[in-house]
């Protein structure tokens, strides 16, 4: 009897290896087209600044971000105060700048949570059809039903106050949404050729899902990611002005912006700095994810 | 098609049973206490106990939870505010005709403008049409909604006088107002005409009319648009759905009694009656909203119909783009 | 089609995580406290110097002639229902108060006693009190007012259950003649009578058996004021009775005064920017409540607060004191006086009064301010903590919390006003060493957590209060009102519990007896009183004299109203 396991175990690799190759080739080729693509290089700079300022917050700001100067309130930009100071005299342009790290923190972690729940779930009623899958997809049907704005806030509230219970807020109102299309996605993708052989040459499920699956749905999701961080930024704001975000002094742009706001008429200094730091930021994120989307899009190629 | 029809309408009621009980949940665990705000700091903690028995809220969460589904599924009764006793149901109908009007008024922009402009930045892809309108719905994403507004109100109605800063008095009351709340629609409309629109001229069969002669006009409106409608519709039903509930912004600014205030409002003041009957209201009117771009769908797309009619298990994932699958 | 799916489902996405920037969230006046409104009450015996020194100015305004007849009112938020017994709340003040219902009894700008519906009060002994109405109080459908009427609107206020605060004091009514009845009080308390008559608005059993919806959009009172139209949310508008019950011009209470408005319109304008834009530009002629925030001031003022062209003002003192509570609990590290008497040698109250108001507050030394009656400025002159941070550092030091080792959590509203204080505090307490975490909740959390029964949830509390007179304003020191055996600092300290009540019953309350207590609240350092603030009353020149009631609410009819 000819040795086939041995066959099979080298085909079994063969395959794995071939799929990983054209996968990466894939990718690279998608970085490439990225790289092309001059608005969205502009929106990854962007970021990678952002970035920047975020780790090196401290050090950049000219101000501490908490340091009060009650006589010096409400200054008009100067040479001194770039964007000019707040409430209490603190810099602005410290505050901002400060603010990039919590903003950036709480969108990307609420993103993150979202979409790694939304992977979980959406696997689970993807692949194991049946009762859990019709489950699975009722509890979106309901959370969905809500507006997340008003999710956000009754999560928020029933946590309390916080970065963490802030980002679990933020994450619940992601997570159907990526359920839904990891769900679709995975649907479309099993029933596929490559699947198939891998079933036929016994991959468990488990393999299945983690080194075929997943890397197929990966260009999706990193599209996901970047397409709802804009919003994050937007619904933490909201969540500041309840006294559910982030709490004072910590210069979060959407508290920044809910600070300012009623005093728009006469320093529109305080409106606008934050305001102008979420503009860029979203529009950095939208520009990198369409470029992504465009890059990593097989009928985009030409 | 009826069966389907039935069967989707059939599917709301867990949805929307599973809304009740996740809203009343979520409020019965929220801290704070209605009473407590009612009868304001000077109560003593016997007043704010009784009026917490007068409001049925000493009783266990399966009691309570049981006489909220009742009233509400059984004798639809939404209950009255715990701040003015009005009935929630009669306030809901008088405020969400108004919040209803500006997201109305949003879609319909979105499909006048937002459409057209996609559709001329797709064609005119990279050239400067492209750029321009790239670039303003780029903008229209990123301004603060109350910024707008607030600068609409010192022009139009303090400068020029022309239309009314606040309330419902005329018509006209609401032009800003839905002018402020559609930007952002319109714009990601515009986004993802253009994505759309992009991805059809790049297919197979744009490429056959084209080489068999059509002209561009009816390779763009008869062939393309077509088939960007159904993601389309869904973007909007789903924005309408979303614009109900996240017009407070725009209504506080305005002062325009819809429900956006009515249900925030009523949040803070642990209200619970109206936060659990808005809710409710809502999720129901979403879901109506869902089954009515579904059935676009068979409208405009006959493949999806003999998909429904079929019921077959390739109609699933089509309908993993949006809700009541 | 399998990009489509996609792109459906990006689309959702996308739509419903943007759109849901469509809506950020805000809760309308951010400057509003969960405060019911508790107005005060002279003292039974004294009249002290005026309680509420008011000056009013006006810019130079339009030629006067002829009256008008018409005033328009801007309202921070709606009544929704106009039910006489519901919460107290500023737009209910303006509305309702001797406009449509009437109460036994008012109390005047100037905190003194003005009967209404009450022809006299007597007091036949300690807590029992004689009322006799006028006979011949008609309200809009011509019901005449008895005295079951009387007993029938507190039994309807007490079902309806808002008002308990005020109802609390009232034991029982025994009917002694159709217009006569016997008031029988509970507790003794100083301000129990004034709280049972000028809170609980009396209405005619018939007419309001009558009404559909318990006067909810259609309301019947014995105000000079009847409602004609409503538009919920939106709009509100009044116009004057042909006739008013009260013939005799010398009884008529100056609240219910008519003069030549014919009209009333109140507008609901949620926004408080909005609102004083409204103002501003004359859409609306004044603003009702909180009225205009400090921040827009200087469109109707000067640095000086004398008003501009065009506007009227009218400035009063607010009866909100702000101050620092502190948990003497058990569970809180401020049980050792020491350390409370730290903090307060770590502020410095009279440089934040300074740099976030100006001249538009004045610190507070004592827990009173010249707002109430009983007010003894002696106390005022000087604080028994005053600012020494040196000495701050010396008590924290002995206490063995040296540099940095100390950390208080401090609670507060997320308003503008208390963050804002709040963050100056933190800050002085930074400079001598105390680390203190600030948590700014929305009012119904904040609300919760000062109330928790367990007494951990907070070092200090940042609140403001008010109340009828200098004791009603600290009832969280009264061990009645809580059922823990504590108070609320969760301290029972018989001393304070003795000396609170001697201020506090009717029979013994006097400004003594208050100094005696405020006295020992601030050697023991139970509170930090920080500052009162000025309120300003600023109307468009079309009034001329502006006529305030207690609640600092426009009286139409008693100001002087001129055509523009």
């Amino acid at each position: 009897m000819p040795d086939v396991s041995g066959t099979m175990e080298m085909n079994k690799s063969l395959l794995a290896r071939e799929a990983r190759q054209a996968k990466i080739k894939a990718f690279k080729e998608g970085w490439h087209r990225l790289c092309q693509n001059k608005v969205a290089v502009i929106g990854l700079i962007v970021i990678i600044v952002l970035l920047f300022i975020a780790i090196f917050a401290p050090v950049l700001t000219p101000y501490s971000y908490d340091k009060i100067d009650p006589l010096n309130a409400y200054q008009a930009p100067s040479s001194a105060h770039v964007f000019g100071t707040d409430g209490l005299g603190r810099d602005l342009l410290s505050r901002v700048l400060y603010g990039t790290r919590y903003s950036l923190a709480i969108a990307f972690s609420a993103q993150a949570v979202g979409i790694v729940f939304g992977i979980l779930l959406g696997a689970l009623a993807g692949f194991f059809e049946g009762l859990l899958s019709d489950v699975i997809m009722r509890f979106c049907d309901i959370f969905q039903a809500i507006p997340s704005t008003l999710m956000a806030i009754l999560v928020s509230q029933t946590l309390g106050a916080g970065f963490i219970s802030t980002t679990i807020a933020l994450a619940v109102t992601t997570t159907p949404s990526i359920t839904r299309i990891v769900r679709a996605l995975i649907l479309q993708i099993r029933n596929q050729e490559f699947i198939e052989a891998g079933r036929a040459i016994n991959c468990s499920n488990g393999r299945l899902i983690a080194f075929h699956i997943l890397p197929n749905i990966i260009p999706q999701i990193i599209i996901s990611f970047t397409g709802g961080l804009s919003g994050k930024f937007i619904d933490s704001a909201g969540l500041s002005y309840l006294g559910l975000g982030i709490q004072p002094p910590t210069p979060e742009w959407g508290a920044l912006l809910t600070d300012g706001k009623a005093y728009l008429r006469y320093y529109p200094n305080l409106v606008l700095a934050p305001g102008l730091f979420i503009m860029i930021a979203a529009l950095a994120f939208n520009l990198v994810g369409d470029g992504l989307r465009d890059a990593l899009d097989p009928r985009m190629r030409d | 098609m009826e069966r389907y029809l039935i069967k989707r309408v059939l599917w709301l009621i867990p949805v929307v049973l599973g809304v009740a009980i996740l809203i009343f949940s979520i409020m019965y665990f929220v801290p704070g206490d209605p009473a407590q705000i009612i009868l304001g700091a000077s109560a003593t903690q016997d007043e704010i106990l009784n009026m917490r028995h007068q409001m049925g809220l000493d009783k266990p969460y399966i009691v309570q939870l049981g006489v909220f589904l009742s009233d509400t599924f059984l004798k639809l009764d939404f209950g009255k505010s715990y701040v003015n006793h009005v009935p929630v149901f009669s306030a809901l109908m008088e405020r969400f005709p108004r919040t209803a009007l500006i997201a109305v008024v949003c879609c319909i922009f979105q499909i006048i403008v937002g459409i057209p402009m996609g559709i001329t930045a797709a064609t005119h892809q990279n050239r400067w049409q492209d750029r321009t309108c790239v670039v303003l719905a780029m903008i229209g994403i990123s301004i603060p909604s109350f910024w707008l507004a607030q600068m609409l109100i010192l022009l139009f109605a303090f400068k020029l006088n022309w239309l009314p800063a606040f309330g419902i008095t005329s018509w006209n009351s609401y032009i800003m107002p839905c002018f402020c709340s559609m930007l952002m629609g319109v714009a990601n409309q515009t986004r993802f005409t253009r994505t759309y629109m992009l991805e059809q001229i790049r297919s197979d069969y744009i490429v056959t009319a084209r080489a068999k002669g059509l002209s561009e006009r009816t390779v763009i409106y008869k062939h393309a648009l077509p088939n960007t409608l159904i993601p389309l519709i869904t973007g909007i039903g789903g924005d309408f759905g979303a614009a109900l509930g996240g017009t407070v912004i725009i209504e506080n600014v305005f002062s325009i009694p819809g429900i956006g205030q009515y249900m925030v409002n009523a949040i803070g003041n642990r209200d619970y009656p109206v936060v659990r009957g808005s809710v409710v209201f809502l999720s129901i009117m979403f879901s109506l909203i869902m089954l009515l771009v579904d059935l676009a769908y068979a409208f405009i797309d006959p493949r999806i119909k003999a998909q429904y009619v079929a019921g077959s298990r390739k109609m699933v994932m089509k309908k993993g783009a949006h809700s009541n699958a | 089609m399998k990009k489509r799916i996609i792109a459906a489902i990006l689309t959702t996405v996308f739509a419903i995580s943007m759109l849901s920037g469509c809506g950020s969230l805000t809760t309308g006046a951010d400057e509003t406290n969960a405060e019911t409104a508790e107005s005060t009450a002279t003292s039974t015996s004294e009249t002290t110097s005026s309680s509420a020194s008011a000056t009013t100015s006006s810019g130079a305004s339009a030629a006067s002639g002829e009256t008008a007849d018409t005033v328009t009112i801007g309202l921070a938020q709606d009544v929704e229902s106009f039910n006489p017994w519901l919460m107290a709340q500023d737009a209910r003040q303006q509305v309702y108060y001797n406009k449509i219902y009437e109460p036994l009894e008012n109390i005047t700008f100037d905190g003194e006693r003005q009967l209404v519906l009450a022809k006299s009060v007597k007091q036949e002994s300690g807590g029992i009190y004689d009322i006799e109405l006028w006979n011949n109080i008609v309200d809009t459908n011509g019901n005449n007012i008895t005295a079951d009427d009387v007993i029938f609107s507190f039994d309807q206020c007490n079902e309806v259950g808002q008002l308990a605060w005020a109802t609390r004091y009232l034991d029982h009514f025994e009917k002694t003649g159709d217009y006569t009845l016997k008031m029988y009080t509970k507790d003794e308390s100083s301000v129990g009578l004034d709280m049972l008559l000028k809170t609980v608005f009396i209405v005619s059993q018939k007419s309001y058996e009558a009404s559909k919806d318990q006067f909810a959009t259609t309301p019947v009172g014995t105000g000079p004021y009847t409602l004609r139209s409503y538009v919920p949310g939106s709009t509100i508008e009044l116009i004057a009775k042909d006739s008013y019950w009260q013939t005799d011009d010398s009884s008529r209470s100056q609240a219910s005064q008519v003069g030549n408005i014919k009209t009333i319109d109140y507008k609901v304008i949620t926004d408080p920017s909005q609102l004083a834009l409204a103002l501003q530009m004359g859409q609306v002629d004044c603003v009702a409540g909180s009225g205009v925030s400090p921040k827009d001031y200087g469109n109707f003022v000067d640095e000086n607060r004398k008003a501009l062209d065009g506007f009227t003002v009218k400035s009063y003192i607010g009866a909100l004191i702000y101050h620092l509570e502190f948990n003497c609990g058990d569970k809180s590290v401020l049980q050792d006086q020491k350390l409370r008497e730290a903090v307060s040698y770590a502020i410095d109250s009279q440089s934040i009064v300074t740099s976030m108001f100006g001249q538009d507050a004045m610190v507070c030394n004592t827990n009173s301010s010249p707002y109430y009656a009983d007010y003894d400025s002696s106390l005022d002159s000087s604080r028994v903590y005053g600012y020494d941070p040196d000495k701050a550092k010396e008590l924290l030091k002995d206490a063995g919390y040296g540099n940095g080792k100390l950390t208080l959590n401090l609670i507060t509203q997320n308003t503008d006003t208390f963050t804002k204080c709040a963050t100056l505090i933190q800050a002085y307490l930074q400079q001598v060493g105390i680390n203190c975490k600030v948590n700014a909740y929305e009012d119904a959390l904040f609300q919760t957590n000062r109330a928790d029964t367990v007494g951990d949830k907070w070092d200090i509390c940042l609140n403001s209060v008010m109340g009828l007179n200098s004791t009603g304003r600290l009832g969280v020191l009264d061990l009645n009102a809580y059922q823990t055996g504590k108070n609320g600092l969760y301290i029972d300290d018989e001393t304070l519990q003795k000396k609170y009540m001697t201020a506090n019953l009717a029979a013994s309350y006097s400004k003594e007896t208050v100094t005696d207590l405020l006295k020992y609240i601030d050697e023991k350092c139970y509170l930090y009183p920080i500052f009162y603030t000025k309120g300003y009353a600023i109307t468009t020149s079309k009034i001329k004299d502006i006529a305030l009631d207690r609640n600092d609410a426009l009286i139409p009819g008693a100001s002087t109203i001129v055509a523009k």
